[in-house]
């Protein structure tokens, strides 16, 4: 079963004297339970793609299809709900709150549900110790290795048990092994969880550990 | 969740010291501005020491007299037979009381000093319908008023100034228009902002030289004032209709003059007035939508000042909502949190505004209180107190919080619902 069907999607980012085709004919259909690596040279689209698929931003042309929802078809409410129920994302450069703590921070999809707080802190709680971070919930962002706060937003994107995990190069910004360590928890999730992930990644030997590689040139699929 | 605002609001305050504090003290001049206008207003209509029955305590100081051949014209207070034949055995009061003099200064030679203090020539009534305070003697009572006896009650601070005491001034006499009079009791001085109800020192009317003078002309017209106490806001109406049955008799029987029914100025002290008609109904109106205009005029430059600030904070924490919108924030549910984080701010700002309030109250109360209490005030250039009571008012308090909230939406709902506009891949993008 796809849980991520995109058809014929083109992008273009249209400012005043330029016009960028970030897209092209993209046809791209993941299925439920796998790990796909995105890859290809920077400013081939790779971001611009996961965006789409995480339902941040509609395509030009074309039609994107996730767990069955159209998203050209939601409203903001109903795409905010789906986005926080579905989909967990892990950016580029971490993207962590700087004024709150980690514990905070990884809360944040859960203060979009109706749940108690105690429930919360379980839950908060839960997951960062699958990261190996309890013992740094009360530490900021400011306070924390680049390996950490990688661990942190990956604890922030899967706190809600979304189905899908869109991960912008996850380990980009890190040593070998840290990154090691972030592709361990990675297919940890999709072994054990069975969590759908797909990952952007410059790194060929983090990229053959997954399930499928598609790669990118200019926008386009390559294969 | 509001737990959770406050938990934010503070560590935004943590994070960017620099902003909050100026947040901080933009508004609490704002609020600083409002909560004086508030505890002007408020006073003008307060049950303050010693009019402690304001909103039960009516005047009727003017009418207009006309010659019902058109030619002359008097608007003016009324003769001491007026009082005694029209006013006095009115049914639909608890007390009328009438007096005469304020406005008038009060010269008293003490020690080769000449001094000069707000008096008032009153009746023994006076002292059931303002509630003031001895701390030593009594008022003068109804049988020393109609004895004509030569007694004066003063605040122990016009005793504090003539005899440099105060119970010990009971006894002690004074020299006034030519006549010594001997005092029988000394009040706790009461402040100029109690309006119709201040004096420092009183006395009876009936020892007044020319108390009874009437003009050949004209038998009614005087410079007697009146004061009722009544029951209750029916009692009011019943005592107004009464006053237009006597002006009406009088018309009527009275083959030269008459007396202006449509202008019957009789008023709630609770809503301050003056003697122009226009100027009188739009207080009644309210002095609540005076005040209301009021802050609206005086929230208005601080609130686009902040508002500036809130948008260049809003840009500051564009990441950070993109990254709530990306994890399933709706823009509804960012616009209530960014309103009550600075909500937050707004109402420190507002402790610290009401604070300053004070410190301005205490500080320029001359310079603030005189401006709507001028014409008392100037005759004597009487000191302005200020009580507790007056400025820890509970409904004054109230109102500061709703102006904080004001002040709140004013400034932050524009700019935050603005920013929050953004699609989500432009607020994430932003490198900042
Ligand atoms: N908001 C935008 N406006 C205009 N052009 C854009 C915008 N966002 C991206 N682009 C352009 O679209 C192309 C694809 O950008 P994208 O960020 O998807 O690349 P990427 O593959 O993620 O690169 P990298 O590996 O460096 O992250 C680039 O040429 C970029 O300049
Ligand atoms: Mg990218």
């Amino acid at each position: 079963m796809e849980v991520i069907k995109l058809t014929g999607i083109d992008k273009i980012y249209r400012t005043k004297e330029i016009e960028t085709q970030a897209l092209e004919n993209v046809n791209i259909e993941v299925r439920k339970g796998e790990f796909v690596s995105i890859m290809g040279p920077s400013g081939c689209g790779k971001s611009t793609l996961l965006n789409i698929i995480g339902m941040l931003d509609l395509p030009t042309t074309g039609s994107v299809e996730i767990c069955g929802k159209r998203a050209e078809n939601m409203k903001e409410n109903e795409l905010a709900r789906f986005r926080n129920e579905k989909l967990g994302f892990v950016f580029q450069s971490f993207h962590l709150i700087n004024s709150l703590n980690v514990l905070d921070n990884v809360m944040v999809p859960l203060l979009y549900r109706n749940m108690s707080s105690s429930e919360r802190n379980r839950r908060v709680k839960d997951v960062l110790e699958k990261v190996g971070l309890s013992h740094r919930m009360k530490h900021m962002p400011s306070q924390l290795s680049g390996g950490q706060c990688q661990r942190v937003a990956i604890a922030r994107a899967i706190v809600g048990n979304p189905e899908i995990i869109l991960a912008d190069e996850p380990c980009g910004n890190l040593d070998s092994k840290m990154g090691a360590e972030i592709m361990e928890i990675l297919s940890e999730l999709n072994k054990k969880d069975g969590r759908t992930v797909v990952m952007v990644t410059h790194n060929e030997e983090q990229a053959r550990q997954t399930d499928r590689i598609i790669r990118f040139f200019d926008g386009r699929q390559v294969m | 969740m509001l737990k959770l605002y406050f938990k934010q609001a503070i560590a935004l305050i943590k994070q960017n010291k620099l902003f909050s504090g100026l947040y901080i003290l933009g508004s609490a001049l704002a609020i600083a501005s409002v909560t004086i206008l508030a505890v002007v207003i408020y006073l003008s209509v307060a049950p303050i020491y010693p009019d402690t029955n304001r909103e039960n305590v009516y005047y009727l100081s003017i009418s207009a007299f006309n010659e019902k051949n058109g030619k002359s014209k008097f608007v003016s207070g009324y003769s001491y037979k007026a009082v005694n034949e029209w006013f006095y055995s009115l049914k639909n009061a608890k007390v009328v009381s009438a007096e005469f003099g304020r406005g008038i200064p009060f010269e008293i030679k003490q020690n080769y000093k000449n001094y000069v203090f707000n008096g008032v020539y009153a009746d023994a009534n006076f002292f059931k319908i303002y509630k003031y305070r001895f701390i030593a003697g009594s008022p003068f009572s109804e049988t020393d008023f109609d004895g004509k006896l030569k007694k004066v009650v003063m605040s122990d601070r016009t005793a504090r100034k003539l005899f440099g005491t105060e119970d010990g001034a009971i006894g002690k006499s004074v020299k006034m228009r030519g006549h010594n009079y001997t005092v029988c009791g000394i009040f706790e001085q009461p402040s100029i902002i109690a309006g119709e109800s201040y004096a420092e020192l009183i006395v009876p009317y009936t020892t007044y030289d020319g108390y009874m003078y009437e003009d050949d002309v004209l038998l009614w017209y005087g410079s007697y004032r009146l004061r009722f106490l009544v029951e209750d806001d029916a009692q009011a109406d019943a005592l107004r209709a009464e006053i237009v049955d006597i002006f009406n008799r009088f018309n009527n029987s009275d083959p030269d003059w008459e007396v202006a029914i449509n202008r019957l100025y009789m008023k709630s002290a609770s809503r301050n007035s003056s003697n122009f008609e226009e100027w009188t109904e739009f207080y009644e109106s309210g002095s609540g939508i005076l005040l209301l205009i009021g802050t609206f005029i005086l929230l208005l430059i601080p609130a686009l000042n902040l508002s500036g600030m809130i948008s260049s904070r809003m840009e500051m924490r564009e990441l950070e909502m993109g990254v709530r919108k990306s994890f399933g924030a709706t823009r509804e549910t960012l616009l209530k949190q960014v309103m009550w984080e600075n909500l937050i701010l707004t109402i420190m700002g507002g402790i610290v505004g009401i604070f300053l309030c004070w410190v301005i109250l205490y500080g320029c109360k001359e310079w603030v209180f005189m401006m709507s209490f001028e014409e008392t005030a100037t005759i004597t250039g009487t000191e302005v107190d200020i009580t507790t009571e007056m400025i820890f008012a509970p409904a004054v308090f109230l109102f500061s919080l709703g102006a904080c909230v004001a002040l709140n939406v004013m400034s932050a709902y524009i700019p935050a619902k603005r920013a929050l506009k953004r699609p989500v891949v432009e607020m994430l993008n932003d490198k900042k």
